[in-house]
């Protein structure tokens, strides 16, 4: 894109896209493109991803598969909780990314990767050709961590870690829960998709409750020792939520070496390695996670459960022609967010783009700004810049990236602004 | 561009008047919540790349 005007080239595109793709449905190449690009998933990192390839070398055909026709994002669904929002506010389409920028949607699910073929077999029967594959397929949930919780619990206990009907029921459940009621939160061990998450879930519905229950109490039960932005949380909740007295409506307990391991769900009753018991109105379990089943099933995954990727080009140890990015993609010590799938995709797009023109490879840089909400006025962030080191391993510029240094209320109402508008920016970004 | 945002638009902001705001932001000279962390990432000369690419119209 150098020396290319930023806009104008957007503009341009935007009537090239409609000729290039409009009424052609063959795969797997149109005439005059050099290369297909197939991306699988469409959350931020594949989105991203699609639309970058197709800013950075516009004859480069772009396929992006995706099973849902319309993606609600997990970013901002835990302001569902506090009803600042509503799923029809979180849910984004695909027009943008087909109109404006040329990149073919096909709604569609992938049932079989073949590899040495470079082709993959879609549910609708369909096969597609690939000269490289982005993968970006997001989480799966570990089923034998918790002995009792499974798929079909999830309708009782939600987990709500994929945004949508989850969120939803979650968020019935607490509003349906009497006046001194008590939800479990049980939060798993790292890394697991979005660290600070179930802490801004806690505050969230501590902030509805407050105002509604406000006898009610908040129980997480973690698996670690401390978490993301704890310092930040703690003095939030302390100044909204009661923290560290006895009526506070959060309480937090590490089980670090006493871990949740069987649900009982006639009973509602978790119990600890040590025969602790834990119960409460609302179970809400977020379970240990690995890498999507498509990433599971196509060896792409190592012995953690998620995918290894030299981290430069984003390619799959196990398949050079495969790239992995986002959630699913092993990029520690870069946290597992929307933000850093973002910056994930776009590092990725332009190694891609590289590799078929055979030109070299930039060098890497990446982002992460995780910013979470503890009150409608009070806004936190973590932030984090990494590059290659000599070793080329993922490591964090020092002397950048941290916590919010300012705690005073017109800091923290300042981030609050930001935490809506970052999304927003994020939004457009990927989507948009 | 986005009429809500409380992020400032840089529509009509030269390359010269954001390559002094980032490195005002690197160098501790403007106080702000999230940019003084980010921009420390970057040499000067990064900045000035990215200064000139947002600039682009």
């Amino acid at each position: 894109m150098a020396g290319l005007s930023r806009r104008r080239f957007l503009q341009g595109l935007a009537g090239f896209g409609a000729s290039f793709l409009g009424g052609c449905g063959r795969l797997p190449l149109s005439s005059g493109a050099k290369a297909h690009v197939v991306v699988v998933g469409g959350g931020f990192g594949g989105a991203t991803a699609a639309k970058y390839l197709r800013l950075l070398d516009a004859n480069i055909q772009v396929t992006l598969i995706e099973p849902k026709a319309k993606y609600i994002t997990c970013p901002g669904s835990n302001w569902l909780f506090a009803s600042l929002t509503s799923l029809d506010q979180l849910t984004v389409d695909y027009q943008a990314l087909r109109d404006r920028y040329g990149v073919k949607l096909l709604v569609d699910s992938v049932t079989r990767l073949d590899a040495a073929q470079r082709r993959l077999r879609l549910a609708s029967g369909q096969s597609v050709s690939y000269d490289r594959l982005i993968m970006s397929p997001g989480i799966d949930f570990r089923w034998d961590a918790i002995a009792g919780y499974d798929q079909a619990t999830t309708e009782q206990f939600p987990h709500a870690w994929q945004a949508g009907p989850q969120t939803l029921l979650l968020a019935r459940q607490l509003q349906a829960m009497p006046d001194g009621g008590l939800v479990l939160i049980a939060v798993p061990a790292d890394p697991y998709r979005c660290p600070p998450g179930p802490y801004e879930r806690a505050s969230m519905m501590a902030y509805w409750l407050k105002q509604h229950k406000p006898r009610s109490k908040i129980l997480i039960l973690d698996a670690k020792r401390s978490f993301s932005k704890q310092t930040l949380f703690e003095a939030g909740w302390t100044k909204h939520y009661g923290y560290g007295t006895a009526n506070s409506l959060i309480e937090w307990h590490s089980l670090a070496d006493n871990p949740l391991l069987q649900l009982n769900k006639q009973s509602r009753v978790l119990t600890s390695e040590f025969g602790d018991q834990f119960s409460g109105d609302v179970l809400n379990i977020i379970p240990p996670q690995t890498a999507a089943q498509i990433a599971l099933q196509n060896g792409l995954t190592d012995s953690s459960g998620w995918c290894p990727v030299r981290p430069l080009t984003g390619q799959s140890l196990f398949d050079d022609f495969i790239h992995v990015i986002g959630d699913a993609a092993h990029y520690a010590p870069i946290p597992k967010s929307a933000f850093a799938a973002n910056s994930e995709a776009k590092a990725c797009a332009l190694a891609v783009t590289s590799l078929i023109n055979q030109t070299p490879i930039p060098e890497a840089h990446w982002l992460n700004t995780c910013y979470s909400l503890i009150a409608p006025e009070h806004g936190i962030s973590v932030a984090g810049v990494y590059k290659l080191d000599a070793a080329n391993a993922i490591m964090p510029v020092k002397g950048a990236g941290g916590v919010s240094a300012g705690t005073d209320g017109e800091a923290a109402a300042l981030e609050a602004d930001y935490t809506r508008a970052v999304y927003r920016s994020l939004m457009a970004d990927a989507f948009g | 561009m986005d009429p809500k945002s409380s992020i400032p638009s840089l529509k009509n902001v030269s390359a010269q008047q954001i390559r002094q705001a980032l490195l005002d932001f690197k160098y501790d000279r403007k106080p702000a919540t999230l940019m003084p962390r980010l921009a420390k990432g970057y040499s000067d000369a990064e900045l000035a790349a990215v200064a000139e690419y947002l600039s682009r119209d």
